[in-house]
């Protein structure tokens, strides 16, 4: 299970695009909150699935309204001993 | 001044370069069209409107430069749909403009209304609906640069009636400017857009210039290349989407380190390239997939790994490291995991990769043995007897066509295209690589010869595949654009009955095209020359024929029933487990 904190441009059909990309990466949506803030829509996920984290991530950020987008392991949100973020991953390029 | 929306969004595309769209009219797009005779951009009328998305997929593939279509809402925007899902899975750059019913009807179910916005979210880079003229011109602008930028792909923006009609000053249009910077490769390339509002680019990559940690992976790359003993270059459809044929070739040559190319890098190499192994893949050769398996060093190059090349993933490429470069970091350990990813611009990374540390590479052993396996099972074109033999038409027109751009559609005959066709440039080759699109062909050999017109443009379609977009012969004829067509008749769904053959027991259900019409006679009613020919000693000057004729043209070649397309992976299965066959299907 992860949790998905991601920062869009609050523009039409932003929020099916992004459960559209968790959907066809094989996760399955378990909770969601979204909220407008001005410009900017600020969206929660827990997702569940055995698909790969970080190519969710990845697959996210491509997004074009996608501002920033992060991913925490469930369990790392006992622990905060991991978080999956665009920026961890871009320096690996 | 006041102009209208459709005015200003025909003089954004005049800006930034854009002289030539394929369209549809109808409804809701109707004061597009209305605003059209009074600017310079040639439309392109074709008879449906996949066609339109198609052509426009066939002049960006061609030229490099932003494919546009053009259609009205409702089924004018669904008919396009199969187009753009074809741009996309390719990454081609195009530019999608369709009416919407006026913003007061959208969600009445009002007439010719769908949910465009909703439908282009899986076939699209991304998708815009514009409800208010004055924001027309951002939209465009940002869409324009968006299909070009990073790895490209169909922009749609989807524009209500009102918006259209409604009005913006004409002065916004001159403050809204394209600059296009000049590359070496293509007339027009990666388009900037400045206005109020800069549009963000992701995996934009300004230049040579790299920051330490890529340097250093620069310098782990050529550490990696140079232990090395087997090492083989892989190479994609983003070579030429990146514009990095020259540095790719470059870097071939400094190294020569051995190669071999997906169906969309066809050409990447140039074809008196020694050590280019070609195809492959489920129809690639024995030699290039047997490289694979052998390889101790696969570097990718603007490939994506797809199933059609690697079959069996875990086996692909399985004793090798790899590396691999492509401008999308959401590819990186996609499918395959490599030990060192390069995203960023292909041209500045093999650029900074081409230096002289790697012209000590020794891999001649290795370069020999795939020289050898190229020599022993490479393609061997089986000759015709009486009747025609389908790679062999390939075979012998590889002979007499140098140059040209060939588009085809997709079955036996497309495989056979990639086998027995050498390409100079990747270009050349007009293929639908990650959707399989029956009926690309013709569509886009019309985009090809619309922006090459003193280009040799062969249109090469199977018999099933040319009945998908036949109306097309009407656009032809219109515009009087000379592609040869050549059919391939042989009066089935030709891979699917080899499918049937090999995996499904011989039942043969719905793909006997047995009742097919004579496609020359079909060509003659619409004004187009045409001849059909059915003895294998009439195809050398069927071809020249074809190939002689100055305006559009249609050699229809009934060939066996029974040639398949060899060697072949079986889907799902490694690609060392070639089925070879002389056999018939």
């Amino acid at each position: 299970m992860y949790r998905i904190n991601c920062q869009m441009n609050a523009m039409p059909g932003v929020l099916e695009r992004m459960l559209r990309i968790v959907r066809v990466k094989g996760f399955i949506l378990e909770s969601m909150q979204a909220e407008q803030r001005g410009e900017r829509f600020d969206m929660t996920l827990t997702v569940n699935g055995h698909g790969a984290a970080k190519q969710l991530v990845a697959q996210l950020d491509k997004l074009h309204d996608v501002i920033h987008v992060t991913v925490h392991p469930w369990d790392s949100l006992v622990n905060e001993s991991f978080t999956e973020s665009v920026s961890r991953v871009s320096q690996n390029y | 001044m006041n102009i209208t929306g459709a005015h200003a969004l025909l003089k954004m595309m005049e800006s930034a370069g854009i002289s030539q769209v394929f369209g549809y009219p109808g409804g809701c797009i109707m004061p597009l069209y209305d605003a059209l005779p009074d600017s310079p951009i040639q439309h392109y009328l074709c008879r449906h409107e996949q066609a339109c998305a198609l052509a426009a997929d066939g002049y960006a593939r061609a030229s490099g430069n932003i494919g546009v279509a053009i259609a009205t809402s409702g089924p004018g925007a669904t008919n396009l749909i199969t187009g753009v899902a074809n741009a996309a899975m390719d990454s081609v750059p195009m530019l999608v403009i369709t009416g919407q019913v006026p913003a007061p009807l959208i969600g009445t179910d009002a007439f010719q209304e769908v949910d465009v916005l909703g439908m282009t979210f899986g076939i699209t880079k991304h998708s815009y609906i514009v409800t208010r003229s004055e924001d027309i011109l951002r939209t465009v602008g940002e869409a324009i640069s968006l299909a070009q930028s990073g790895r490209p792909g169909p922009v749609w923006i989807d524009i209500s009636k009102d918006a259209l009609l409604g009005t913006v000053k004409s002065s916004s249009v001159q403050t809204a400017s394209f600059e296009i910077p000049a590359l070496e490769e293509s007339s027009q390339g990666i388009t900037s857009f400045h206005s109020s509002r800069p549009v963000a680019l992701k995996y934009h990559d300004d230049g040579n210039e790299k920051t330490e940690s890529q340097l250093d992976l620069i310098q782990q790359v050529k550490q990696v290349i140079g232990r090395s003993r087997r090492p083989l270059l892989y190479s994609g459809g983003g070579v030429s989407i990146g514009k990095a044929l020259g540095e790719y070739r470059n870097f071939r040559e400094i190294t020569g380190i051995p190669s071999v190319e997906t169906l969309n890098g066809l050409g990447n190499a140039g074809h008196d390239s020694v050590g280019n192994l070609g195809l492959v893949g489920m129809h690639g050769s024995r030699a290039a997939n047997t490289a694979v398996d052998e390889c101790d060093l696969l570097i990718a190059v603007g490939a994506r790994f797809d199933d059609r090349a690697t079959g069996e993933l875990d086996s692909f490429a399985a004793n090798a490291t790899i590396i691999h470069f492509d401008i999308d970091p959401s590819e990186h350990n996609k499918l395959k995991r490599a030990e060192l990813f390069l995203s960023g611009q292909l041209k500045h990374n093999l650029t900074a990769l081409s230096d002289s540390s790697l012209a000590q590479l020794d891999v001649s052993v290795w370069r020999n043995r795939c020289l050898s396996l190229h020599r022993q099972h490479g393609f061997r074109a089986m000759k015709s007897r009486k009747k025609i033999n389908g790679p062999d038409v390939l075979a012998r027109l590889n002979l007499c066509s140098t140059g040209a751009i060939v588009s085809c559609d997709v079955g036996q005959h497309q495989m056979w295209v990639a086998q027995y066709l050498d390409f100079e440039r990747p270009e050349k080759h007009l293929s639908s690589g990650g959707l399989g699109t029956m009926g690309y062909g013709l569509p886009a050999a019309i985009g090809a010869q619309v922006r090459f017109p003193e280009n040799t443009v062969i249109s090469v379609c199977g018999d099933g595949s040319f009945m998908m977009n036949i109306q097309e012969l009407a656009t032809l004829k219109r515009y009087d654009l000379p592609v040869k067509i050549i059919v391939l008749d042989n009066a089935h769904l030709g891979m699917v009955r080899q499918q049937q053959n090999l995996f499904y027991q011989q039942r043969y259900s719905e793909t006997d095209l047995d009742d097919n019409p004579c496609f020359s006679d079909i060509a003659r009613a619409f004004g187009i020359a045409g001849k059909t020919i059915e003895d294998s000693s009439s195809v050398e000057s069927g071809l020249n024929w074809l190939l002689a004729e100055r305006g559009p043209a249609l050699l229809h070649i009934v060939i066996e029933r029974d040639s398949g397309v060899w060697p072949m992976v079986p889907p799902g299965a490694p690609n060392t487990h070639m089925l070879e066959g002389n056999c018939d299907v």
